[in-house]
C-alpha cells in the first residue's frame, strides 16, 4: 500500500524533518503525496510552511470523525497536509486512549487515502510505541525507522532487527519485512558517528534504506519552514534524502488495482464470521 | 585552580589536552616545553612519575600503544599563548531574530495565552490519578 509510515524507538532523532524532506523528494519524483501528522507535537506544518498560530487539524478531532478531505491543507512548499493539530497534553492522552478504544477513528479515513493508488501517504508518527503506530504499520507498504548515529540508538538495534519494536510473535514478523532503517545525522567528523553508522550499516544490509549526513542546511530549513529538499536542493543533506525517497518507492509495493475487499469466509471452526 | 595544580596538570595529560583555555584558568605564564621541564614536578605529567619509581614486578614498563588525542579540542596554535583578550560582558540586550529565519520570528513574537488556572483539571492535573491511587491504597488496606 502506498502509505510510508515514519517512526523511530526514541525521540529527538529528526524523524519530523525527515517525514517533510521525504515528502517534498516524493513529490519532485513525480508523485503526489498528502502528509499525515499523527504527532501531539503537531510540527510538519512548520517544515511545509504553515504559520505556527494556524491550529486547525485532523487528529484532534478524531473522535468526532471529521471528514479527511476537508481537513488537507495545501502548504506554502506545495504538499499536502493533515495537520495533527493544536492540542495540550490532556487532550493528546484523550486522543491517545480513543484511538486506543476505537483504532477504526484512524483505520476507517486511512482505508479511504490508501485507495487512490497514485497518492503515497508519509505518515510522521510520535516516538516509541503509540496507537498511531499500531494502526499505520499493519497497512503500510514501509515503514522507516529513523536512528541517529549514535550509541543510544545502536543500542535499539535489536529491538528493531528482533521485531519487538513493531510487536512481537506475528505482528512483529508480518511487520519485519516492511521495516527499513534509517541513520540521521551522520557526522562525518566523529570517529563515534562513523563507527556507529558503518557498524549498522553492515549489520542490517540492505534493511537500512540510507542515511542523512548532519548538515546545518538541515536546521535552518526548519527556520526558514521549507523542507530541506526546497530550502537547500543542492545540499549534501538535500541529496542524501532524495536517494533515499528513490529507496523508499523502490521498496514500495506497486500500486494495485483497487479491488474490493475479499468477503470473510464462512467456517466451521469459526461460527461468528458470517459469509 | 589553575592548570599549573597538580590535579589539573594530570587531568589534561590524561585527557590528552594541551594549553587549556578554560576561562577559570590562568593564562599559561611559559611554553609547554619549560612546563614539562624535569626540574619542575609540579608540572611534570604523571608518567614521568610513575617511571622515577617503578614497581620491582614489572621492571621494564611496555610500550603503551600510542592512542590519538581525543577529537575534543583540536591543539592550539602557538598563538594561542598570547595573553586571552578579555572581552567585555555581552550587554544583556533582546536581538530580533533574523529575518531570513521566519519561524525564529514567529515563534519569538507569538504571544500564547497563559493558562487558565480555573480550567477543569488544570489547577489539579494529576487528581484522578490521585485518587485512583488513594482508592488502590484504601482497597488494599482491606
Amino acid at each position: 500500500m502506498p502509505l510510508l509510515c515514519l517512526t523511530s524507538p526514541k525521540g529527538g532523532v529528526g524523524k519530523t524533518s525527515l517525514a517533510a524532506g521525504l515528502a517534498y523528494a516524493l513529490q519532485r519524483a513525480g508523485r503526489q503525496v498528502l502528509v499525515l501528522d499523527c504527532d501531539p507535537q503537531n510540527a510538519v506544518r512548520l517544515h511545509l510552511g504553515l504559520p505556527i498560530a494556524d491550529s486547525a487539524g485532523f487528529f484532534v478531532r478524531l473522535q468526532d470523525r471529521p471528514d479527511w478531505r476537508a481537513g488537507i491543507r495545501q502548504t506554502p512548499a506545495g504538499i499536502a497536509l493533515l495537520p495533527y493539530g493544536e492540542t495540550d497534553m490532556r487532550g493528546a492522552l484523550a486522543t491517545a486512549a480513543q484511538l486506543e478504544r476505537d483504532p477504526e477513528l484512524l483505520a476507517a479515513p486511512l482505508r479511504a487515502m490508501l485507495a487512490d493508488p497514485s497518492l503515497i501517504i508519509v505518515a510522521d508518527t510520535p516516538p516509541g510505541a503509540s496507537g498511531a503506530l499500531s494502526v499505520l504499520a499493519p497497512l503500510a507498504g514501509v515503514v522507516l525507522a529513523v536512528l541517529l548515529a549514535d550509541a543510544a540508538s545502536t543500542a535499539l538495534i535489536p529491538d528493531i532487527e528482533s521485531g519487538r519494536f513493531l510487536g512481537r510473535g506475528t505482528l512483529g514478523s508480518l511487520l519485519g519485512p516492511k521495516l527499513l532503517v534509517v541513520l540521521n545525522q551522520v557526522d562525518r567528523h566523529s570517529r563515534l558517528s562513523i563507527a556507529a553508522a558503518e557498524g549498522v550499516a553492515a549489520h542490517l544490509g540492505p534493511r537500512l534504506a540510507g542515511a542523512v549526513c548532519r548538515d546545518e542546511q538541515v536546521a535552518e530549513a526548519l527556520a526558514c519552514q521549507k523542507p530541506i529538499g526546497l530550502h537547500a536542493p543542492s545540499s549534501t543533506a538535500a541529496r542524501d534524502v532524495a536517494d533515499i525517497a528513490a529507496t523508499v518507492l523502490r521498496e514500495m509495493p506497486p500500486p494495485s488495482v483497487a479491488a474490493p475487499a475479499p468477503a470473510p469466509l464462512s467456517s466451521p471452526l469459526f461460527p461468528w464470521v458470517r459469509s | 585552580m589553575t592548570e599549573r595544580d597538580p590535579d589539573i596538570a594530570v587531568l589534561a595529560t590524561r585527557l590528552g589536552l594541551r594549553q587549556l583555555n578554560y576561562r577559570t584558568f590562568e593564562r599559561p605564564t611559559f611554553p609547554e616545553s619549560v612546563a614539562a621541564a624535569p626540574d619542575d614536578p609540579v608540572e611534570a605529567p604523571p608518567a614521568a612519575i610513575m617511571d622515577a619509581e617503578p614497581e620491582p614486578a614489572m621492571p621494564v614498563r611496555p610500550p603503551q600503544p600510542v592512542m590519538p588525542p581525543p577529537m575534543v579540542t583540536a591543539p592550539m596554535p602557538m598563538v594561542a599563548m598570547a595573553p586571552p583578550i578579555v572581552t567585555a560582558p555581552m550587554p544583556m540586550v533582546a536581538m530580533a531574530p533574523p529575518m531570513q529565519f521566519p519561524l525564529l520570528v514567529q515563534a519569538l513574537s507569538h504571544r500564547a495565552a497563559p493558562p487558565q488556572a480555573n480550567a477543569p483539571g488544570s489547577a489539579q492535573p494529576f487528581l484522578t490519578l490521585r485518587h485512583v491511587i488513594a482508592e488502590t491504597s484504601h482497597q488494599a488496606e482491606y
